[in-house]
């Protein structure tokens, strides 16, 4: 038998200062498909441009900026801010306070808001074209956090290269998973709203779940907490993925206990 | 003429019978779902722990245009179960923020039906772009996008 052969046409939108890629996997790549997979694209390029403007803490008129003038209108009035702020607060209380929504004394999302936004954009516009025959699967990645699904009848599984720290060209290890979310965070300080509190030679956190915005505070903590901090958070939460601890080797998790890695011949 | 009066009157009592389940099965579940909800958000009320702050840095920008009382905005469905925010207002200004939370025992599991675990191979990516298809890493190293292994990987379809 011979195995079924993948075509990954994508189509790459700029966003959020970030590259989102949206790709599916086809058996069929005909018009019907290319047409749903740029239709898709589409609508997520407007659905992101629209949480962009809504949460961008650099827009003047977002609600973010809004709320940070003192205005409470958006909390009263708006149900995503009022789901974006609910899942901050929470996330700041489950890590101990290593997550918080609060930048220089300022209530400000955007640690929470890219997942959010994938997921919010995959499920409304990706999950549907898993209805096409001829489509076994839809990703979408934004900036290296990503959520995944397979059509429930297909073998398909997306394989997903973890960058290597240490050299960008190379990845360091492949997942190969039907439906979840994948997050990596590394040891740079950019835009991450994390409290450093912890001694820590974390250079990088992936962690795999079902739900992208969990994976995404998880693996931005983990960087943050250092190693034993965080092994006691992988304990409590059940968490899975893989660290980088300085120079060794990737240390590997899987729901809660530290676990080895497959090994295969290279 | 009497088979054509059984025909409607079957049709008709089909129709009934279709209604009244519709009734059962939407109307009447989500009553004892919502009633369900309530319940539980109301015992796992958990206070913020920036409340404080929030509230005192707010309520001096407020000009009490807002009616007193409290509001419970929509929830939404979370990975840590289901979120609602609640604003107290009393004097016209926002003095209170809550955040319900009310675990879903479900949603507690994580629902990868796999084992997530990696296999190690470190190979250039040209060798692997067959089975690789997408890329996880830390946001920052995608400043440079066009030679990024994302985007040879988008070339590479």
């Amino acid at each position: 038998m011979r195995a079924t052969k993948y075509y990954f046409p994508n189509q790459v939108i700029q966003q959020m200062n970030i590259p989102f890629t949206v790709k599916i996997a086809t058996t069929d790549p005909d018009d019907i498909v290319m047409t749903q997979l740029k239709s898709a694209s589409t609508k997520i390029n407007e659905k992101l441009a629209q949480i962009d403007q809504t949460f961008s803490p650099f827009r003047f008129d977002s609600l973010v900026s809004k709320y940070q003038r003192g205005d409470n209108n958006p909390l009263l009035y708006s149900s995503d801010f009022q789901s974006v702020y609910g899942q901050t607060i929470l996330a700041e209380q489950m890590t101990d306070g290593i997550f918080t929504p609060y930048f220089a004394g300022r209530y400000d999302p955007t640690g929470l808001v890219k997942g959010w936004a994938i997921e919010q954009s995959f499920d409304e516009f990706l999950m549907p074209l898993l209805e096409d025959t001829n489509i076994d699967g839809v990703s979408l990645n934004g900036g290296g956090d990503l959520k995944f699904a397979t059509k429930p009848s297909s073998d398909f599984h997306w394989g997903i290269g973890i960058e290597n720290p240490h050299n960008l060209q190379k990845v360091i290890a492949t997942y190969y998973l039907q439906n979840g979310a994948i997050a990596t965070s590394g040891n740079s300080k950019r835009g991450e709203h994390i409290i450093r509190k912890y001694p820590s030679d974390v250079q990088q956190v992936t962690v795999v779940s079902d739900s992208l915005v969990d994976a995404d505070i998880w693996a931005t903590v983990g960087v943050a907490a250092g190693l034993a901090k965080f092994t006691d958070f992988v304990n409590e939460y059940k968490l899975s993925g893989m660290l980088i601890n300085g120079n060794h080797a990737p240390i590997n998790f899987n729901e809660g206990t530290i676990a080895n890695a497959q090994k295969t011949p290279l | 003429m009497i088979k054509k009066v059984v025909g409607v009157a079957l049709s008709f009592g089909v129709a009934v019978a279709m209604a009244i389940d519709g009734y059962i099965v939407f109307f009447k579940n989500q009553q004892t779902s919502s009633a369900a909800n309530s319940d539980t958000s109301k015992t796992t009320t958990k206070t913020t722990s920036s409340t404080k702050s929030q509230a005192s840095s707010t309520s001096s920008s407020t000009t009490g245009k807002y009616k007193d009382g409290t509001y419970t905005g929509s929830s939404t469905s979370t990975r840590w179960g289901d979120v609602q925010v609640q604003i107290t207002i009393a004097g016209g200004k926002l003095t209170k923020i809550n955040v319900l939370n009310s675990p879903n025992s479900e949603q507690k599991s994580v629902e990868i039906n796999e084992q997530a675990l990696p296999t190690y191979k470190s190979e250039a990516i040209k060798a692997q772009s067959a089975s690789i298809q997408q890329i996880s890493g830390a946001t920052e190293t995608y400043k440079g996008f066009t030679g990024s292994l994302q985007n040879a990987l988008n070339q590479a379809e």
